[in-house]
């Protein structure tokens, strides 16, 4: 194993050391081999057709309430938008419409939207191998309302790259807009078509639900409760009626009775007021005691009713014992008020003797009058009532009946009004954002980046090219080395002696540097270092003219002018590359 | 002989006093004081000369004779060598504290590591095409090799088309080793001497016509270098290309070995190996190779020598 190592290693070893001789040895044909395909490789680099890049970013901002439409992936939706967008931007039609707008093609070579045929195609596929174009579409950052996009057109002409990418981004806005206009107009179709038919089965609805309480305003009929309560007050207030009633009666018979007892009591003689009692009369009560009193059954009522109280509630409870308060106090002052005026009891003349009488009278009877309009009408009142109460009851007994049925439609008048609500708040965002988009204002498109006329060609790259052009200079020369290698037969090392002829080398004998061996060595130098000189120089002046017509064009332009000129001036017709920027 | 003696002879008159200083001061190598007044023959008073010798001094009296009939004298002579007129590639000479120099004394330690029982060797370097330093690396082996004074060296040229020992050493090139082979001069008279009493020089001579082949393959060639062998303890002789002629084939079969010289990065591995064959077809032991003109000495060095590590 160790002498396997050691072999190979010498093998390794001498190895390097052919190498390293036929380098030392074969270094001028190297070097001319590599000059000479060398430079010869960074001239041609110059005739390389060039690529020129123009790219331009700019931001699409969609408003909030887009991404809030539904169908969001359907054809009307905008993550159908951002999925056809890189189709959309640099798709055939897209790179059609562009050329067109370039100058590149004339208007009329295309017609109509969608696929392109044959003949538009092959117009378009010529332009774009005459201009080598290339385009490509670059989603730099996407969030839901924003969309940052790189849109690259490469050619081989810098200014017909940057009016195309140019043509390509604001086709591509225009196209954009029109497309979400597109999208807005559809959808407000269909919202104003939902709300519609929702309208109608929320109107359906409310007829089915409100059939029969028409008369109720505000009532809700699948409120049992509520319309309990409701069905009580009208009975309160009906029984309200009803004691209304029953008062007026008492004091038309009160003012009545007294209208008849009272002459008599004119013609009498007046007694001593003390003597005889007075006679029961129906005396009319304090008004703003009355007013109290009622409010505070109105009260009560109200807070049995509306606020659904049980009559132990500490409020209803206080409200019953002012109730009962004011009632006594209204009983109490009915008996502390005198039966009659001391001076009318005591005048023993005939009633129509005495004005106060007359005008007495004439004060009762106008107050039975008022109260007879007041039954009247409290009659009427009562009658309605009785009326509202007994339908009420019937469609208290009936809404009891079909309660499940009723609430079975409430909640889904209730779902369908949420609905509409919704669809009318879509619809009221989506007019705005229309308007704004009309507008241009919806979906804002920002430009980031302005695209340049190129200076300085992206492909092919200098990197590349001296790699490669280095790449077959070195092996020009290492075939060069090879071939005078493999067709030298002269003796080059010792090994190659013994191993050819089998006998001793007994030296080797430098070469003696006498007078004529150096005079032999200077016009070998005279001639070497020259020639080498000029390839060495050509090598550089071609990589310099192969790197300034990529890095500096101008530069190269003027060198090849000059160039141009002095060729010319000497008669020398040569083809000097052009700079790929004739158009 | 007479001219080859007349040459010597301006080259010691020509040496001032002091030489010694003065080649040390232009970065020669340390030579031995020539022998001033010596008249005697340049080639026996190499061959007289044993003080460098692993015998030691020689003993007075007659010189013993060699195979080749040289005779063996007491006296020393060496020759100076004009700086300028040098090839620089001779680095052992012009600066021999170089490391291509130092690298020039390892291929001597390995060739006497390779000749342990230190027997008398002619080594024929070569190389498989044409310029691949052959007569340079002939001429700084042997300079490193004379260094010390341990060995007797010879450098001969024996690459008859394309001479170059002479042509770097900035020595006339006749007389050399065609003269002998042709019989018309000995191989004493055409030794030259050095600035290293142990080192001498045989250049190829004039070859007239074009008979080389002729020439190499004549007994003479076999006698010359059996004289180098018994009077030298290396002989390094410059041949020429083995692929190119075939004059190599002719010689290094009388040759010890062959060192052959492959210029790296340049001499096609096939032609190397063809060379490589066609020296052991004619029986020649290749004592190795040298690579020159390698530059990239740091990493094969430590190949090279991993690579005989591991073998």
């Amino acid at each position: 194993m160790a002498n396997q190592q050691a072999q190979a290693f010498e093998d390794l070893r001498n190895t390097i050391n052919e190498c390293t001789r036929i380098v030392r040895h074969r270094w001028r044909l190297g070097l001319i081999g590599l000059s000479v395909v060398s430079s010869a490789a960074f001239w041609f680099s110059q005739y390389l057709p060039r690529e020129y890049t123009a790219t331009t970013l700019f931001e699409r901002r969609d408003d909030v309430v887009l991404q809030n439409l539904i169908h969001a992936n359907s054809p009307y939706g905008f993550e159908h938008l951002k999925t056809t967008m890189a189709l959309d931007m640099t798709g055939s039609r897209a790179l059609a419409k562009a050329a067109v707008a370039v100058g590149l093609l004339p208007g009329d070579t295309f017609n109509g939207d969608g696929a392109l045929s044959d003949r538009e195609r092959s117009a378009l596929d010529q332009v774009l191998a005459r201009y080598s174009v290339r385009s490509a579409m670059k989603l730099v950052d996407s969030t839901t309302s924003l969309d940052t996009i790189s849109l690259r057109c490469d050619t081989n002409d810098p200014q017909v790259a940057r009016q195309l990418v140019v043509a390509l981004r604001d086709n591509s806005m225009a196209a954009t807009r029109e497309r979400i206009r597109e999208i807005l107009g559809g959808t407000r179709e269909f919202f104003v078509g939902e709300i519609a038919r929702l309208q109608k089965q929320v109107a359906e609805t409310d007829d089915t639900l409100r059939k029969g309480v028409d008369d109720l305003p505000g009532a809700d009929p699948t409120d049992l409760v509520s319309l309990g309560n409701r069905l009580e007050t009208l009975r309160t207030q009906r029984n309200g009626t009803y004691q209304h009633k029953a008062d007026l009666d008492a004091q038309i018979a009160a003012r009545e009775q007294f209208l008849v007892a009272a002459p008599g009591l004119y013609a009498v003689p007046p007694e001593s007021p003390t003597s005889a009692p007075a006679a029961p009369q129906a005396v009319p009560s304090d008004p703003s005691l009355e007013r109290a009193i009622e409010a505070v059954q109105a009260q009560i009522v109200e807070l049995v009713t509306l606020k659904r109280m049980t009559m132990e509630h500490p409020a209803v409870r206080s409200l019953l014992e002012r109730l009962t308060a004011l009632e006594e106090l209204r009983g109490t002052l009915a008996e502390q008020t005198p039966p009659a005026g001391p001076a009318a009891v005591a005048k023993p003349r005939g009633a129509a003797s005495y004005p106060e009488w007359s005008m007495q009278q004439m004060r009762v009877e106008l107050e039975l009058d008022a109260l007879r309009r007041q039954i009247a009408i409290t009659d009427g009142q009562l009658n309605e009532a009785d009326a509202r109460l007994q339908r009420f009851e019937t469609l208290y007994n009936r809404l009891l009946n079909n309660s499940d049925e009723l609430r079975q439609l409430h909640d889904q008048r209730g779902k369908g009004v949420t609905e509409l609500n919704e669809w009318q708040q879509h619809l009221a965002r989506l007019e705005r954002v229309l308007a704004a988009e009309s507008g241009e204002r919806g979906t804002q498109f920002t430009l980031i980046e302005e695209p340049q006329d190129a200076v300085r060609p992206v492909r092919p790259r200098v990197a590349s090219i001296f790699a490669v052009c280095s790449g077959l200079g070195l092996a020009a020369a290492a075939l060069l080395a090879a071939l005078a290698e493999l067709f030298d037969r002269s003796f080059r090392s010792v090994g190659q002696v013994t191993r050819s002829l089998g006998i001793p080398v007994l030296e080797c004998i430098s070469v003696i540097f006498t007078p004529r061996e150096r005079r032999r060595a200077l016009i070998s130098r005279l001639i070497w270092t020259p020639t080498l000189a000029v390839l060495l120089l050509s090598l550089a002046a071609s990589a310099g003219l192969a790197y300034a017509s990529i890095e500096l064009p101008g530069l190269h332009q003027r060198a090849l002018q000059r160039m141009d000129r002095a060729l010319s001036a000497v008669g020398a017709a040569v083809v000097l590359p052009d700079t790929g920027r004739a158009s | 002989m007479g001219a080859m003696t007349k040459v010597m002879e301006k080259i010691l008159e020509d040496s001032p006093a002091g030489a010694e200083d003065q080649s040390v001061a232009a970065g020669s190598p340390p030579i031995a004081p020539p022998a001033t007044g010596a008249e005697t023959e340049t080639a026996s008073a190499f061959v007289a000369d044993r003080s460098w010798t692993r015998e030691g001094p020689a003993p007075a009296g007659p010189s013993p004779s060699t195979p080749g009939g040289l005779t063996e004298t007491a006296e020393t002579v060496t020759a100076e060598w004009d700086p300028a007129r040098v090839d620089p590639v001779v680095v052992a000479f012009h600066n021999r504290y170089s490391a291509i120099c130092e690298q020039y004394r390892s291929v001597r330690a390995r060739l006497l590591a390779i000749n342990a029982t230190r027997a008398r060797q002619v080594i024929a370097l070569t190389s498989s095409i044409p310029e691949e330093g052959k007569s340079v690396s002939t001429l700084n082996v042997g300079l490193v090799m004379a260094e010390g004074g341990e060995h007797r060296v010879l450098i001969a040229d024996g690459d008859f088309r394309r001479t170059s020992i002479a042509r770097m050493l900035g020595i006339p090139e006749a007389p050399g080793l065609a003269d002998v082979l042709r019989g018309e001069r000995s191989l004493e008279d055409v030794l030259r001497p050095t600035p290293f009493p142990n080192l001498r020089v045989l250049t190829a001579g004039e070859v007239q016509g074009s008979a080389y082949g002729e020439l190499l393959s004549s007994p003479a060639t076999a006698l010359a270098l059996g004289q180098c062998r018994a009077l030298f303890d290396y002989t390094l002789l410059d041949t020429p290309p083995v692929t190119t002629v075939s004059d190599t084939c002719l010689l290094a079969p009388h040759c010890d070995g062959a060192i052959v010289v492959i210029e790296m990065r340049r001499t096609p591995e096939p032609t190397v190996q063809q060379a490589v064959r066609t020296l052991q077809a004619s029986n020649v032991k290749v004592l190795g190779c040298m690579l020159s003109r390698s530059r990239d000495r740091g990493t094969d060095y430590y190949a090279h020598y991993y690579s005989h590590y591991y073998r």
